[in-house]
């Protein structure tokens, strides 16, 4: 090599050097602080939104045009329809619907009407084995009967029941009959914290996708409980296992209010759509604590009949509230892509919420 | 609040009505419903008639109820085809083979139809509606052909109730209307069945907003069917009729005769209540006022008495009017003392119901008295005696019950009330105990038999059973007594009348002994001995808590003695949970509690001889062996505190928290023995860590509040702390150099700490 060659390689060297280092120098700095920002939006569990809904739970579906048109506003998806119950009739001895939903106006266009039933826990701890064939075969030709009779099409179908450790297996042998009766359909179950928590125990539903209900986790009957909607405390104490539950997880919230009143400290009924202003301005009704009414006299406040002496507690789900719990929750939900279901749908106390506020629900979860 | 709960004196035992018992008590009128048949007993009555005695009952009742469709198709075929050969399983019923014998084929095409229907009525719930209704279209257009044709009346009226359920259940109200009217209501034929078509107009009239109509129809049905009685009621109670004064009008207007508005009046006052607490209306507040709430009981009474004083309702109606009286007015006392909604705050603030004023209801119950038409006046009269004692107005009280004593001859559950009534105004009036008082009272409760309220079973109440005994008198009178003995000063008889005390939660020696003495002496009055039977704590039972108390005490033969007089058979508590004399370095309470073997350790007495043994010989020995009874006798010490492993053997109650010892300090003193007679060090220095843990204990029991989050308090405590640490000195100067040290200083972090400052 001569000297010019090695020198020019030399300096090629230098200049690569000087190069080098002045990169260094100069996108180093920027590497580390991105790097430092990916670190620190990593923490955070970002999630794609590919649905809005709501579910939609009363006996008579009616939707107004006014309120198809904040579905619209609200680019809402889907929305979970319930179109019957099933319990266990003790005359029948043997599950029978009750509170079948009666279609009152026309679907919301562009709207998916996903059917869902709710299905009493105690329908399985009655129910004999060979008779879950029986039922799944009467409730998936029912479901079919009236989304034809209606001309809803669907492609999916949520099942909602509180199952326990002792149900477990009749109920995931419905649902799996439910499949093969059903096999285009998508098939979801509602999953509640604690059977994420005992997953174990309690065993994980063959479905699809579970819808996660992040409310009423507080015992509503208890005189002590505040808010049996949502309490962040009670929550807190169900958030483990996510990471190891099998099942990718949708999420449901609350946006929802009622009384629970109790006489002579047993809960009695639930008055459902109170707020604080029906009572408040209730001349009979006096407030005794931040949420909590007392009856003067006999009186009737909103429909709902109170006695003298019987004590309302109200129960308040805002939109505020319902993006705490959908921010509380979104770390935890492991898969990427999900869902977000709004409990529930009910125009009038809809109108009280602005859409940013109800956006700021979903964005949550983002 | 439930019905043991409050105070009820007016027996429902006395009512003369099996069948129509009130909704007693209110809080539990919601899962109340009246004496009910099944449906199938007067239909096979019905049967059973129309197929005559030659007929077995079991064959009728297979032939309605045990079979199905295809098997009465068949059997229709085989009747009009005497070719089709029956099966061997249907031979031998005495009804089919009669059918056969007299060719009514009409029987088989009835019943086969019938099941058809009672099928697609369970089944068909889970088609969709459009289907449904064309599977029912079809069902109907066969039912009314066979009607047609059908020429037997006892047959024609079931088709007529199958045709009015299947339109109904359709939700072609005006069809299930239609049906009843043409095919049921112009049948002259007396069935049951007539009132369960008749339950399905009254709801298709509900549904169809004829209010009137509907509320007159379940009234009927109310009256006549005891089946479809509570679905009635139910029904019936959701129709408004409280709001709106127009619908009731209507709904008499439409009666046409006495007995049907009596009927009415009657279901409105068996279901006021259920309006009241279950449902909600919408209505407008002018309709009604909002503060004169509605008494059902009480309107009804008036209103049926009007029209017939002998009629069968008066008497339950009655019966829920004073109950209402007596929630509202009676009740200055509370009966139980658990905990949860039946404390005290939800008892005084509970809310007040609706109820008359018993001068009002009295005005009614003498003018239904004085009529002659009047079923059992003397119930009438025992009645405004009960009345005017709730009003505290014991002359007149006195004065009908002397009435309805002469009048009534042979109703023992009358005498019995009138007797009680007699009794308790006489205690109500009574100041201090007399010896007259006792006597009198003894004598009521032992002839009459006047018992405490039983319960059959938890949360379920059997109105209908006359055996039950519902009434509060024997607690009222002893719970009376029990004041009346407290004036007096009189404690033990005070605490035997009513048991307030919470013995085995307070496991105090003195109260203890004092009633185990009163219990236990022969010189006591026929009543104390009669009250005394009732009292739950028995002899035996109260020796076991004396020597539980004086085991905790120390004084293990004292415990012992009273052990060997409770002649209880040995239960669970009577064992101690673990070996007494095992210790652990660090505490865990259960380690050693074997949960499979309970009954294995030392009972209680055998403990108290075993520690008796022990402190007897622990100043007899060599030093060495002494130290060994000194060291066993600290490690039963401290097993007996809330820190050991016996810790339960101390309590009597299932959650009791107040009688754990937490003194050390007897252990303490025994381990220092110990420690200073061993000649071994390794022992000393077992013994004295053992020591510092009770000096500990002793810190953690007196200055608890030290270890708290406050860093004030903390820092106080740290201080208070040092006082407490002599042994822990003593065990880091003198037995470092041990193994046991060893061992200790790496699972004590205690100790651990300690030896770093």
């Amino acid at each position: 090599m001569s000297l010019t060659t090695k020198n020019t390689k030399l300096k090629t060297t230098k200049k690569h050097k000087e190069n080098l280092v002045c990169f260094v120098k100069t996108f180093v700095p920027f590497v580390v602080i991105f790097s430092f920002i990916f670190i620190l939006f990593s923490c955070k569990k970002h999630h794609h939104i590919t649905h809005k809904n709501f579910y939609h739970w009363q006996s008579e579906f009616n939707i107004s045009d006014s309120g198809k048109q904040r579905l619209k506003e609200l680019n809402i998806t889907r929305l979970y329809t319930r179109f019957f119950d099933v319990v266990w009739d003790k005359e029948a001895n043997q599950p029978m619907p009750t509170s079948v939903v009666k279609f009152q106006s026309t679907m919301p266009y562009g709207i998916e009407i996903i059917p869902t039933i709710y299905i009493k826990n105690e329908v399985f701890l009655k129910l004999n084995d060979n008779a879950i064939t029986k039922l799944s075969q009467n409730i998936s030709h029912k479901i079919n009967a009236m989304a034809v009779e209606n001309k809803i099409p669907f492609t999916a179908l949520q099942f909602d029941c509180d199952w326990t450790e002792k149900t477990s297996a009749k109920y995931f042998q419905f649902l799996k009959n439910i499949t093969q009766l059903n096999p285009k359909k998508r098939l979801e179950a509602t999953i509640r914290l604690h059977q994420v928590k005992y997953f174990i125990k309690t065993g994980v539903p063959p479905v699809n996708r579970g819808a996660l209900m992040f409310y009423n986790m507080g015992e509503v009957s208890d005189f002590n409980t505040t808010n049996s909607i949502f309490d962040e405390k009670t929550a807190k104490e169900y958030l483990h296992n996510f990471d190891k539950y099998p099942l990718p997880l949708d999420v449901a919230l609350p946006l929802y209010h009622w009384g629970v009143v109790f006489h002579n400290g047993v809960a009695v009924r639930l008055a459902y759509g109170l707020t604080n202003t029906d009572c408040s301005q209730n001349i009979n009704l006096e407030k005794i604590a931040k949420n909590k009414y007392v009856a003067k006299c006999n009186t009737i406040v909103k429909n709902h009949r109170i006695l003298q002496g019987e004590i309302i507690r109200l129960e308040v789900a805002d939109a505020e509230l319902s993006a705490q719990a959908a921010a509380l929750i979104s770390p935890y939900i492991k898969n990427d892509s999900l869902s977000v279901t709004i409990y529930h749908w009910d125009e009038k106390n809809i109108i009280h919420y602005s859409t940013p506020q109800i956006e700021k629900i979903f964005n949550a979860l983002r | 609040m439930d019905a043991p709960d409050y105070y009820s004196l007016f027996n429902p035992q006395i009512i003369d009505s099996a069948e129509y018992h009130p909704n007693y008590f209110i809080d539990i009128a919601r899962e109340f419903s009246p004496n009910t048949d099944d449906d199938q007993t007067p239909n096979l009555k019905e049967w059973g008639e129309y197929f005559g005695h030659s007929v077995q009952s079991n064959d009728i009742r297979k032939l309605v109820y045990g079979y199905n469709q295809n098997i009465l198709t068949f059997l229709t075929n085989a009747v009009k085809n005497r070719k089709i050969t029956t099966p061997d399983s249907l031979l031998g019923n005495t009804a089919i083979d009669q059918v056969f014998v007299t060719n009514n084929v009409e029987v088989f095409e009835y019943l086969a139809f019938a099941y058809q229907a009672a099928d697609y009525a369970v089944a068909g719930v889970w088609d969709g509606e459009a289907e449904s209704k064309k599977t029912i279209t079809e069902l109907i257009r066969i039912g009314t052909n066979l009607y047609k044709k059908c020429a037997n009346n006892f047959l024609k009226i079931r088709y007529g109730y199958q045709l009015t359920r299947l339109a109904h259940i359709s939700k072609d109200y005006e069809q299930a209307t239609s049906f009843f009217d043409t095919y049921v209501a112009s049948s002259k034929t007396e069935s049951i069945i007539r009132y369960w078509a008749l339950n399905y107009k009254a709801g298709a009239c509900k549904w169809l907003g004829e209010s009137a109509e509907s509320i007159y129809n379940y009234a009927n049905v109310f009256a006549h069917c005891k089946s479809r009685r509570a679905h009635a009621m139910q029904d019936f109670s959701q129709l408004g009729y409280v709001t709106r004064p127009t619908t009731w009008d209507s709904a008499i207007k439409l009666c046409k005769n006495a007995d049907e508005k009596v009927n009415l009046w009657a279901m409105r006052g068996f279901t006021g209540f259920y309006v009241a607490e279950n449902y909600s209306y919408v209505f407008s507040p002018s309709d009604w006022g909002l503060n004169t709430y509605y008494d059902s009981a009480f309107e009804c009474l008036q209103n049926i008495a009007k029209i017939n004083p002998a009629s069968k309702y008066l008497e339950p109606l009655l019966g829920q009017a004073i109950q209402m009286i007596e929630y509202n007015k009676l009740n200055t006392k509370r009966l139980t003392r658990n905990g949860g909604y039946n404390s005290m705050d939800f008892y005084e603030n509970r809310s007040s119901l609706p109820y008359a004023e018993p001068s009002a209801l009295r005005d009614i119950v003498n003018k239904i008295k004085a009529n002659p038409k009047t079923k059992r006046p003397y119930f009438w009269n025992y009645a405004s005696a009960y009345l005017s004692y709730l009003m505290k107005d014991f002359k007149e009280a006195r004065n009908e019950l002397k009435v309805a004593e002469s009048k009534h001859t042979t109703d023992k559950f009358l005498a019995k009330e009138i007797a009680s009534l007699e009794a308790i105004m006489k205690l109500d009036e009574a100041t201090s105990v007399t010896p007259e008082l006792e006597t009198y009272l003894l004598n009521t409760l032992t002839q009459f038999d006047i018992k405490p309220f039983s319960r059959k079973e938890e949360w379920t109440y059997n109105f209908f059973d006359r055996d039950y005994n519902p009434s509060h008198t024997w607690k009222y009178i002893m719970d009376k007594m029990s004041d009346l003995y407290d004036k007096d000063g009189n404690f033990e008889m005070s605490e035997i009348c009513e048991p307030t005390l919470q013995l085995y939660s307070m496991m105090d020696y003195d109260t203890t002994d004092m009633l185990l003495k009163f219990i236990s002496k022969e010189d006591k009055t026929p009543f104390q001995k009669y009250a005394a039977t009732f009292y739950p704590a028995k002899i035996s039972a109260l020796y076991n808590l004396e020597g539980t108390i004086l085991m905790g005490r120390n004084d293990f033969y004292g415990a012992s003695v009273r052990f060997k007089k409770s002649d209880d058979s040995l239960t669970e508590k009577d064992y101690l949970t673990a070996d007494p004399f095992f210790i652990r370095m660090r505490d865990c309470h259960d380690c050693d509690y074997d949960s499979t073997s309970k009954m294995k350790h030392l009972t209680k007495l055998e403990f108290c001889e075993k520690m008796l043994e022990l402190e007897g010989k622990k100043d007899q020995l060599k030093p060495d062996a002494s130290a060994e009874v000194y060291y066993q006798l600290a490690n039963a010490y401290y097993n007996l505190t809330g820190y050991g492993n016996c810790w339960r053997a101390l309590s009597f109650a299932e959650h009791c928290s107040l009688s754990l010892r937490q003194d050390c300090s007897k252990a303490e003193e025994y381990y220092k023995k110990a420690m200073k007679l061993t000649r071994s060090k390794e022992f000393a220095a077992k013994c004295c860590f053992m020591a510092a843990k009770c000096e500990q204990n002793t810190f953690y029991n007196l200055f608890a509040e030290f270890n708290s989050w406050d860093t004030e308090l903390r820092q106080e405590g740290t201080k208070e702390k040092y006082r407490y640490q002599t042994n822990f000195a003593t065990l880091t100067t003198r037995y470092s150099d041990t193994k046991f040290y060893q061992q200790a200083i790496k699972e004590c972090g205690y100790l651990r700490r300690y030896a770093k400052k």
